[in-house]
């Protein structure tokens, strides 16, 4: 050891007492300049965890990480940054769909331990979290596209004169630009009640890979052509590109895919093991909770019969929908497919109380999918006179080919998609329309673009009308009779609630009044020891986990049973029914029993 | 200004222009263009200044871009001269002859793109990559997600929630024309 090494501590001891090296910071504290791209701040409530923010950091620098249980249209999770990594380009700043991400402008951060450079902004409390400065997203500068490509529709003048669809369909080139829009976040999953794979298949889409986009879609719906037609499209309410610009258009992206292929038998590739040969299931009713059922057990080797009581399967997509939206060659060709795959269709054909019994004697399970055929009353009097009839009745009776007498000036009743759909077709026979709904425009439950749609072709909407009676004027035409609601919020959190201004009476003539006002269960085919013991007083039935009822082996699904009414819920339900099914004739492979947790719905 | 661009188009030919900015010009030419253009702007015109020489991978057409951007430094114009040349055949002339601080933008455009400037004192060495031994990573098929991750291990703690996958599992998504779904 030299004395240099010696004398070192000692030496270092009397640096102490020198004049420093380093310069004092004359200016203390600076403040970074107003778009400086400092440490990061997220509104939390604005943000929904699509995690755009991880998938483009190019670094690797964000993880996303669950800070709450997930919802539909928030994932739950949170990014976090990992500063060891992160070159501050802000590219995650840019790219936020929701526009929460952003950087403040403070840069001075000191910790001994270089690990503790990692925190979930707006989760993790920082000084800066309320930071006014900094960079923020700027309009024109944002990474993903919000505009929508426009949809070609025929012109609203052209519409009411026939029955060809409205909407005309993306071309291929259009389709991949709009599927180029996606962030495959899959907030959209989680809002699908059948949880279809949306990002999956847009993706195949945006690749030009429509074989694969339409396997995708058909494997876990099977009536796509008409979700892509008509769909109550939850998905596009929750989806990230949506929060500050247009969702995507995934039912139209769905709507492309199938209609590129005219007949889907060698199309549609199922890969599973005929599990069910040997083992019968009935269906009553061929809606799409029935079809979903019919499709999936008999791909698995089930005998698989439905029993429909109109002239063709579909149920309310068939007898309700108008066909400018959901044309005959489209519902033909979901059903091909079916036949295709060896479901036996009884159409025609209602099924009555000693049937039923028989039914459920010969199969090893039976399927209850018979929707809600029972249009509720107007509760006014003046309904029973000649001339006011149920939109119900009125679309399956244009729809399977009756006569439908409808002439000279209509109201219809209502606000729901039944009512718009009332409306357009009135249109197209050559009425002239008024709506009358009792809530206001923006309470009405149909489709926001039915409703744009209908007063583009000349469809008047009267909002917070209430009915009062209806009478026959002397010429035969009708009197219906009207009083204004005012909105009265009684309940915190719950919409308003219409309410009769006293006293004041409208007087609306015209030929036809159509009621479109909901519609109930209606079991009387069904025996009594079944209903007795499946349906509620109000005919609502309640099933389990696996779809099963209150009465062993009967499975029901569609609007009976859930509480959306919708043509997706009651496929979601059928799906529900093909695992309960399989479960329950115990022919359900293993891996299939782990997975899903459906949950038992109560209306 | 706009009198300069229509100048340019008469001696040298033009693929487009564009007035960007009263102070923003841009002209579009030919690869082979650009040294006798840059001359004559440098010798004729107010645009003397070199401010700056960047380049752009325009992967989907095969070509790269680079842009000279001369600036008048008297009335505060800017002039942007751009051209395309091949993406594989990446190579242009070099105008350090005319700014000599043209070497050093020469120099970090021939490491992060690999377009080579032959003639130019310091191609090929390094500029601010150490050792690189990857496709220059200013190209566009440089997979820089890729490069991080098999260079730069994560430090301990990291673990990261896919939502797509997450929220499939949480909701129960599942397939059914398939077993393994």
């Amino acid at each position: 050891m030299s004395v240099k090494h010696t004398l070192a501590p000692f030496s270092a001891w009397l640096q102490a007492f020198s004049k420093p090296f380093t310069l004092p910071d004359k200016h203390g504290y600076r403040e970074g300049a107003d778009r400086y791209r400092g440490w990061h701040i997220n509104d939390t409530k604005k943000c929904i965890g699509c995690g755009s923010c991880a998938e483009i950091c190019q670094n690797v620098a964000i993880d996303m990480v669950p800070v709450d249980d997930p919802v539909k249209g928030d994932s739950g999770l949170r990014p976090r940054v990992d500063y060891g990594r992160c070159c501050w380009c802000a590219l995650c700043v840019d790219v936020c769909p929701s526009g929460s991400l952003g950087m403040s402008n403070e840069y001075i951060w000191v910790e001994a331990d270089a690990d503790k450079f990692r925190y979930i902004p707006g989760v993790d409390p920082k000084p800066w979290d309320n930071a006014e400065k900094g960079w923020r997203q700027e309009e024109g500068f944002d990474l993903v596209d919000h505009e929508r490509v426009p949809m070609p529709m025929l012109d609203p003048a052209e519409r009411t004169k026939t029955w060809a669809e409205v909407v005309i369909g993306y071309s291929e080139e259009e389709a991949r630009q709009e599927a180029s829009r996606c962030v495959e976040c899959g907030l959209c999953v989680a809002a699908c009640p059948a949880h279809m794979h949306i990002p999956d298949y847009i993706a195949a889409i945006r690749d030009g890979d429509d074989i694969a986009a339409l396997n995708i879609i058909y494997d876990n719906n099977p009536m796509p052509e008409m979700c892509g037609k008509v769909c109550t499209r939850r998905c596009e309410g929750v989806c990230s590109i949506g929060v500050q610009g247009d969702p995507l258009a995934i039912r139209w992206l769905k709507r492309y895919v199938t209609e590129q292929f005219d007949d889907l038998k060698d199309v549609v590739h199922a890969e599973v093991e005929r599990v069910g040969e040997g083992k019968k299931v009935a269906i009553v009713g061929g809606g799409p909770s029935g079809v979903t059922v019919a499709y999936y057990l008999a791909i698995r080797g089930f005998d698989v019969t439905i029993y429909e009581a109109l002239p063709q399967l579909g149920g309310a997509t068939f007898f309700g929908i108008p066909k400018y939206r959901f044309p005959m060659p489209s519902l033909e060709k979901q059903v091909k497919l079916l036949t295709d795959s060896g479901v036996k269709i009884v159409t025609n054909h209602r099924v009555e109380k000693d049937e039923m019994r028989q039914l459920v004697k010969d199969n090893d399970a039976v399927f209850i999918g018979t929707g809600l055929m029972k249009p509720y009353g107007l509760r006014a009097p003046g309904e029973d006179l000649p001339g006011v009839m149920y939109a119900l009745d009125m679309l399956r009776d244009h729809h399977i080919g009756k006569k439908v007498d409808i002439t000279g000036k209509v109201v219809v009743v209502g606000g729901g998609n039944v009512a718009i759909d009332a409306s357009r077709v009135s249109l197209r026979l050559g009425a002239e329309v008024t709506i009358a709904y009792r809530r206001r425009k923006v309470d009405m439950p149909a489709d926001d673009e039915e409703i744009e749609d209908a007063e583009a072709e000349g469809v008047e909407i009267i909002p917070q009308a209430i009915p009062l009676r209806v009478e026959q004027t002397g010429d035969g035409r009708l009197d219906f009779i009207w009083g204004p609601a005012e909105m009265v919020q009684e309940e915190e959190g719950r919409r308003p609630r219409p309410k009769l201004i006293e006293g004041v009476e409208n007087h609306m003539i015209v030929d036809r009044v159509i009621v479109a006002i909901g519609q109930g269960a209606e079991h009387s085919w069904m025996p009594e020891e079944i209903a007795e013991k499946i349906a509620d007083k109000r005919g609502w039935i309640t099933v389990d986990e696996n779809g099963m009822t209150a009465y062993e082996g009967i499975f029901a699904g569609g609007d009976l049973v859930n509480s959306t009414a919708d043509a997706i819920s009651a496929i979601a339900d059928g799906l529900r029914a093909v695992v309960g099914i399989q479960k329950y004739a115990g022919v359900l492979p293993q891996a299939e029993d782990e997975g899903s947790e459906p949950v038992a719905i109560a209306k | 200004m706009m009198h300069i661009l229509d100048e340019i188009r008469e001696r040298f030919g033009a693929e487009w222009q564009n007035e960007q900015r009263p102070d923003l010009l841009q002209i579009g030419v030919q690869a082979k263009t650009i040294v006798p253009l840059l001359t004559w702007l440098k010798a004729h015109t107010p645009f003397v200044q070199l401010t700056h020489l960047s380049a752009v991978d325009w992967i989907e057409d095969g070509e790269f871009q680079l842009t000279y951007l001369l600036t008048d430094p008297k009335a505060h114009v800017s002039l942007m001269v751009c051209t395309r040349i091949d993406r594989e055949q990446a190579e242009a002339e070099s105008i350090h002859a005319l700014w000599p601080q043209a070497v050093t933008y020469e120099q970090e455009i021939n490491e992060m793109f690999g377009i080579h400037f032959p003639g130019s004192p310091r191609q090929g060495v390094p500029f601010i990559l150490e050792g690189w031994n990857d496709i220059p990573p200013m190209r566009r098929d440089f997979d820089t997600v890729a490069y991080m991750n098999s260079h730069h291990p994560s430090r301990p703690g990291r673990e990261h929630t896919d939502p797509r996958a997450y929220i499939g599992k949480v909701f129960g998504e599942r397939g059914y024309l398939h077993d393994d779904d």
